[in-house]
């Protein structure tokens, strides 16, 4: 049996970093504090709000409920995976082109939930975007610009790689 | 239960065989906790219910994430995330395709993503979904413990609230379908507020049509207590066939037999009522199923 001593490898966007961690933290609090990818947010910490959205194996999933622990040997990619040192993304592009967030900070995770849904499905119908996004809230603009911006991106999609 | 508190574990552990799991659950009983997807155990962390636990035991090294079908039936590991359910080819076939329907539903993508059919199972929690659409197939659990395997009936798992069945050391490890016959239709239905929360109640059908008699009637479901089977309802649908009067009768019955938990969200009359007219589209869906439509 593998006796994890405290310090974990994680590969957060192809980068693998040792870090101290105890078993009951979250990788959500992990990335954040420890490690600086300040992108991904804090919300209700009950899996839910999808401020913390975080893609796992290209999975979308919420960081907040997924155990540091469990992440390890795992492919992590977060917001600040998806453009530094390059042009943005196209979803980030369509965003900023139709001012689809306002406040900004449901913005990445949505951001990672339509980069999920656009790596397995790129050209989804408006209804598989909805469902993409069913787990992510925004309480200032509404979904509708989001959505718009996310049928958008699929146009850009190819440029990009 | 025991006092509310800070979580605080001391140890997360991978182990890479049935055996050592048993062992450790056995080692260090209520301090001892299975991490599936983690996600419900979160929950319950975070609200303080589990500060007893000291040992996390994550089952995702073991090779339990698998859907299988051979002669007795359909096997899902216990370690089967739901978004992999929803998409099995396995599952397509009429009989079973009420599980899913069940994984398909369950909002949002994130927790489809990340939980698993083991901890669906093991939470207890008496309104999830994949519960009520195993007990209406009449699925077994596979439950590994330190006496060996035992093979029980999901029917009788549920004592209460976050309360099962399984013993000091023991953790399930497999669920498994029966071979139902080909005329078998099934049918999930559920209610919820929004479409990312937790039902409020659900329903589980199976029935099999024998030149238009019903057979084989399962009814289940959730959002009482614990996770139920409907026997008397079942019973008295069995080789009859439907027309309204019948439907109507089996739905009246069910004030008798169902009592829903009230919640903040629902008292449980409105659940009850709720829960009559999702009994009633699933059984006339079921039925059409089983003609083969
Ligand atoms: C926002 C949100 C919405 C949700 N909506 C729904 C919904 O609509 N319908 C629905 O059905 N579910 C829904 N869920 C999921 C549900 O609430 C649970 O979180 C989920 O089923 C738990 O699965 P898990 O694999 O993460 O379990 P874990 O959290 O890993 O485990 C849960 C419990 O079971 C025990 N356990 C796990 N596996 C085993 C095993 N093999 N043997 C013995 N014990 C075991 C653990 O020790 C723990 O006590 C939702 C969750 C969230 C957060």
């Amino acid at each position: 049996m593998i006796k994890l001593s405290r310090k974990i490898t994680l590969n957060v966007n192809g980068k693998n970093y040792e870090v101290l961690c105890e078993a009951g933290e979250n990788l959500r609090d992990v990335l954040r504090e420890k490690l600086g990818f300040l992108g991904v947010k804090k919300g209700c910490d009950f899996g839910g709000c999808g401020a913390c959205t975080v893609i796992i194996d290209d999975n979308a999933v919420y960081s907040c409920m997924t155990w540091a622990y469990k992440a390890e040997g795992k492919k992590i990619t977060t917001i600040e995976g998806l453009s530094s040192g390059r042009p943005l993304h196209p979803v980030q592009e369509a965003f900023i082109a139709l001012s689809a967030s306002q406040c900004g900070y449901c913005t990445p995770g949505i951001v990672m939930s339509a980069l999920a849904l656009l790596n397995k499905n790129p050209k989804p119908s408006f209804e598989e975007i909805k469902e993409a996004l069913a787990g992510n809230m925004c309480r200032c603009t509404g979904y509708v610009r989001y959505i718009k911006a996310i049928v958008n991106a699929c146009k850009n999609l190819k440029k990009f790689e | 239960m025991p006092e509310l508190g800070y979580f605080a574990p001391d140890e997360y552990l991978k182990p890479n065989s049935i055996e050592e799991v048993v062992n450790l659950l056995q080692r260090y009983g209520d301090k001892a906790r299975i991490v599936a997807g983690g996600t419900a155990l979160y929950e319950l962390a975070k609200r303080g219910m589990i500060p007893q636990v000291k040992k996390m035991i994550d089952l995702e090294y073991l090779n339990l994430r698998y859907v299988r079908s051979d002669e007795e039936g359909i096997k899902i590991g216990c370690m089967v995330k739901i978004y992999e359910l929803a998409n099995s080819p396995i599952l397509d076939i009429h009989p079973y395709y009420s599980i899913k329907e069940a994984a398909l539903n369950i909002r949002p993508v994130q927790i489809r993503n990340m939980a698993t059919v083991g901890g669906e199972i093991c939470s207890a929690i008496p309104f999830l979904d994949l519960p009520t659409v195993f007990l209406a197939l009449d699925a077994k659990l596979r439950i590994i413990g330190p006496k060996g395997e035992r093979k029980i009936d999901m029917d009788g798992f549920y004592f209460d609230y976050f309360l099962t069945s399984l013993g000091n050391g023991e953790f399930v490890i497999e669920v498994m379908i029966p071979k139902l016959p080909d005329k078998t239709g099934s049918a999930f239905l559920k209610f919820e507020r929004t479409a990312v929360d937790l039902p409020l109640v659900n329903v589980g059908v199976s029935l099999m049509n024998k030149n238009g008699e019903c057979k084989n009637v399962r009814i289940a479901l959730g959002g009482g207590r614990t996770h139920v089977r409907i026997k008397s309802l079942e019973r008295a649908l069995e080789g009859k066939r439907f027309n309204d009067k019948i439907l109507d009768d089996i739905v009246q019955s069910l004030s008798d037999e169902f009592k829903p938990i009230s919640s903040a969200h629902a008292s449980t009359e409105y659940k009850l009522e709720i829960a009559k007219i999702l009994l009633r589209d699933a059984l006339l869906i079921a039925y059409k199923r089983s003609q083969g439509d």
